[in-house]
């Protein structure tokens, strides 16, 4: 008994296996009832608080996996499982960045979740591959209007995994997909500051090379067309951007063309 | 727009600045840079740095005609990976409804203030919505969830399902249990809800009151949300005892 109150006091009860059979025996007033109960209730303390855990290790991510899926991307269903440990490798690195060139090091082409989706959407839409995968980003990702650190950088598979970002994040993960196909792209930063007595920000879209018409800029003998990776902020409700079409406000902009090799 | 306003380590390439249409006299200057992509593949999961700035965003792209995503700071998300989540006994699975999460609560109060119906109904709704059950990738089947993980995840098997519907009931004030169905014959274990409510169809009555069956998984991948509703029950469950674990 003096250990049941001391139970009670620390606020665990256990009743276990109280079989309530009996109850029920007259199942015909209560057709639906299930009599095949076994009960076991435990008044157990709160929900596990998790509110002051320091992240030292990670334990068997392994075998976690996190789907992202695209309903009604050009009439199709999409799942993309990716390992959380994946995930979680990217997400132990740095994120800032000393130069902006540093961006390149973000650009993971050779990773194989990355080849992997982009060769999804290579090889199961006829539409060019690039102008695919910007579409893909457009549906998948929002420019984050909650980032509170904008020199936070993200790696592609973050971005797919947080489903936001910032322009530089979704250019990111713009590139590498193209890049891990094959296709030229590059960096284009179109730094901030005071132009005209006005104070604008920093940009940063793709650069794409290939047969494309519109705006484009040229380095290495190569033309990298314009293409903007943000715009989409609401489900349903995708950027609209194209391979070549640059905002008016960006046209008159200076610009440095980091080609991602 | 974003971060890149650090002028001070802008050198200006000077020239002509503008970018037209089909010009081919852009000043652009490719910086003399061959570095390669970070390669993660050796990298030990010791140390995650602050990540506060990051969030995970869940989409919902139809539902109940809410257009809808919302935001689960990445911290909050890595704080539950990093709890345990194998050879958890059934009995301790209660622990993992952590319906007092402020996360939890702001999409159980959104969701409650935006759909009128009944709650307990929305929120198994959501679940189904959501979450994709694709037991072919499912590793490991005892790998238990935590409900932000299921969220951010969007994936699962039968228990995560349900503690994610009942965290979100109980935080809405909804009396609910876990239902434990053992294995039995040729028929896999089983977790399922007990809700309390004004409902028809099957319960388990204990401590004079009832808890309504309610299926959370059976979505799976392709097939559209599951279509299971509070009361009903699948045929095959309901000649076995199960065992039920009230959410305290």
């Amino acid at each position: 008994m003096k250990k049941l109150l001391s139970l009670i006091g620390a606020g665990i009860i256990s009743l276990c296996s109280c079989d309530l059979n009996t109850q029920n025996n007259n199942p015909n007033n209560n057709p639906n009832s299930n009599p095949n109960i076994q009960v076991v209730e435990r008044i157990v303390q709160k929900p596990v608080d998790v509110s002051h855990v320091t992240i030292d290790n990670v334990l068997a991510s392994e075998n976690s996996l996190m789907m992202f899926s695209i309903s009604n991307f050009r009439n199709t269903e999409m799942n993309v499982p990716i390992n959380s440990s994946d995930y979680l490798r990217f997400k132990v690195q740095s994120h800032r960045i000393q130069n902006d060139s540093d961006m390149l090091n973000f650009v993971t082409y050779n990773h194989p979740q990355i080849k992997n989706i982009a060769e999804y959407l290579k090889n199961n839409f006829t539409e060019d591959p690039a102008e695919t995968i910007l579409e893909f980003v457009h549906k998948i990702v929002y420019n984050s209007t909650i980032e509170s650190d904008r020199e936070y950088v993200r790696y592609p598979i973050e971005t797919l995994v947080e489903r936001n970002g910032d322009c530089e994040d979704l250019t990111i993960l713009a590139a590498a997909l193209m890049k891990s196909i094959d296709i030229d792209v590059a960096l284009v930063h179109i730094p901030g500051g005071i132009i005209d007595g006005k104070n604008v920000t920093g940009h940063m879209p793709l650069g794409v090379a290939g047969n494309y018409t519109g705006n484009y800029y040229e380095a290495e003998g190569k033309k990298y067309f314009y293409a903007e990776t943000t715009g989409t902020h609401w489900a349903g409700r995708p950027s609209s951007w194209t391979i070549g079409q640059i905002p008016e406000e960006m046209k008159l902009r200076k610009a440095r063309i980091f080609v991602v090799r | 727009m974003c971060l890149l306003t650090k002028i001070k380590n802008y050198f200006g390439f000077g020239g002509k600045s503008k970018i037209e249409e089909k010009s081919t006299d852009i000043p652009v200057k490719t910086p003399d840079n061959s570095t390669k992509p970070v390669d993660v593949s050796n990298v030990t999961l010791d140390s995650l740095i602050s990540s506060e700035s990051s969030y995970l965003a869940v989409p919902l792209s139809d539902f109940y005609g809410l257009k809808w995503k919302f935001f689960i700071p990445t911290n909050d998300y890595l704080k539950f990976k990093v709890q345990k989540h194998k050879n958890i006994p059934i009995k301790d699975f209660v622990y993992f409804v952590t319906y007092n999460h402020p996360e939890i609560k702001k999409i159980a109060d959104h969701l409650v203030k935006n759909i009128k119906g009944d709650p307990a109904q929305i929120f198994l709704d959501f679940v189904h919505s959501l979450v994709i059950y694709d037991v072919t990738i499912e590793k490991e089947s005892d790998y238990v969830r935590y409900p932000l993980e299921t969220l951010v995840e969007r994936n699962g098997d039968c228990e995560d399902f349900s503690i994610l519907a009942a965290a979100l009931m109980k935080s809405a004030g909804v009396d609910v249990a876990l239902i434990y169905i053992p294995k039995e014959n040729n028929e896999n274990a089983h977790m399922a809800l007990g809700i309390c409510g004004n409902y028809s169809g099957t319960y388990y009555e204990f401590n004079e009151k009832k808890y309504y069956f309610a299926e959370a998984a059976g979505t799976e991948w392709l097939n559209g949300p599951s279509k299971w509703r509070i009361g009903e029950m699948p045929e095959k469950y309901k000649k076995i005892k199960v065992n039920l674990y009230v959410v305290p």
